[in-house]
């Protein structure tokens, strides 16, 4: 591999230039349908609030979500598909606000769906009705789905000597689906990560202690989030 | 260290893409393989499963070919991000040939970009070596978002915060839709086989 480094530098040079050839020019940014410029503006805030939650998650960044999720509702309070996207994001934004840290990191993939999909549901101008309702449909799967891996973490595991487990009463997590399924029938995306689960959890005494507990932090949170917000509404 | 084969006339060369969490790193090798895949025997390996974030490393194999009568392999490794995973991005650090540093050009992760690199100097001082010698080349990633109006670094405040001591090449980037993303690659390459060359040369003779 000795060489002369002025020759050495160029032969590797071209031989770059030789692999990677003409391809490689970027490509241009690919969009399906264009943008109104408008609407996209109308966003622009939730989108600054979704990038900040993708690096911290905050009890201040979540709030500045859920009331700039109002707000959009109040905007789009004619259109079911955004309205009801709006009122997804709302209540995964809810939940996420709710456990932080400890939140499923599905609910976040799932946060980041929602939003992509509403701009382009809200930007696009040569979307169809059928598409809009065939995006949301998909999203409802996924927050289905997200629940579903809620009440699985919440269960308790089943009993060596084949008792029935003991359930506590009332469910460690709600998160209320704001809208009803469309008739069309759109297949569930999977969602590929598992909730991780609790090695700590010896029995159903222990997981339903740990759902009790669960529940308690819950209410206080939602508590301190309601607090905020009738504050903010005072302002 | 790169490996070297003598017999087969082979080197496999350590390619390390660094830099904080969500900056870019994995979106970086994705349009690599992408972009080349039909020109590559092996896949992009990569670990993705907390919330779609990196937790061990990505891989990718690359295949350069003959330089120096030497068949060049190229190993590019990203680190994942996140402070946590300290010991993770040590352990892919070790046996590193060459770095690109993926900053984030968004104005919030200002302190966030200037800690990572702390943090690279750090780790690569525990395999002693130096971050003002080792084949460095610094990408200022996201610069796409400038057009959705998210606020930005110039480039020229990140080269002042990042590169005024360093002086590493540098790319202002936007993994996302290819921009720069093979010159900053092509760059690295080029840096740290010419690197290595030299220091053959040094040691042969």
């Amino acid at each position: 591999m000795a060489d002369k480094k002025g020759t050495f530098t160029d032969e590797v040079n071209n031989r770059l230039g030789e692999f990677f050839g003409d391809m490689d020019k970027p490509d241009a940014p690919t969009r399906d349908t264009k943008p109104s410029p408008k609407k996209d503006l109308e966003l622009f805030d939730l989108k600054a609030i979704v990038l900040s939650i993708e690096w911290e998650i905050s009890h201040e960044i979540m709030m500045r979500l859920i009331a700039e999720t109002g707000r959009l509702m109040k905007i789009y309070r004619d259109n079911k598909v955004v309205l009801s996207l709006l009122k997804l994001l709302d209540s995964v934004g809810r939940y996420i606000n709710a456990k932080k840290a400890t939140a499923l990191p599905d609910s976040i993939k799932l946060l980041h769906s929602i939003h992509t999909n509403l701009q382009r549901v809200v930007t696009s101008e040569t979307i169809t009705e059928s598409q809009s309702s065939q995006i949301l449909s998909a999203e409802i799967a996924k927050f289905k789905n997200l629940k579903q891996q809620l009440l699985t973490k919440a269960e308790p595991p089943p009993l060596k000597d084949n008792k029935p487990a003991a359930t506590p009463k009332t469910a460690p997590i709600k998160m209320a689906a704001p809208v009803e399924q469309p008739q069309t029938s759109v297949p569930a995306t999977e969602v590929s990560a598992v909730a991780p689960t609790d090695a700590t959890i010896n029995g159903p005494k222990d997981a339903v202690l740990q759902a009790i507990d669960e529940l308690k932090k819950l209410i206080k949170e939602e508590f301190k989030s309601l607090r905020e917000e009738l504050k903010q509404l005072r302002q | 260290m790169a490996l070297i084969n003598p017999k087969t006339k082979e080197v496999q060369v350590k390619l390390v893409y660094y830099g904080p969490g969500r900056g870019g790193k994995t979106t970086n090798l994705e349009y690599i393989y992408n972009k080349y895949q039909d020109r590559m025997t092996t896949k992009l390996t990569t670990v993705k499963t907390y919330g779609d974030r990196t937790l061990f490393f990505d891989f990718l194999p690359l295949d350069i070919g003959m330089i120096g009568g030497y068949n060049i392999k190229m190993q590019l490794y990203t680190v994942p991000g996140q402070v946590k995973y300290q010991a993770t991005r040590r352990l892919v650090l070790r046996g590193v040939d060459g770095v690109v540093f993926v900053a984030d050009s968004m104005a919030l992760r200002e302190k966030m970009n200037v800690l990572s690199l702390k943090d690279l100097q750090e780790n690569l001082a525990t395999f002693d070596k130096n971050i003002f010698k080792i084949p460095l080349v610094i990408q200022y990633n996201k610069r796409d978002l400038a057009k959705e109006k998210i606020p930005l670094l110039p480039t020229e405040k990140l080269e002042n915060i990042l590169n005024k001591q360093l002086k590493a090449p540098s790319f202002a980037a936007s993994a996302l839709t290819g921009e720069n993303v093979v010159e900053t690659m092509k760059k690295a390459i080029s840096l740290t086989v010419s690197s290595l060359q030299q220091k053959l040369a040094i040691k042969q003779g």
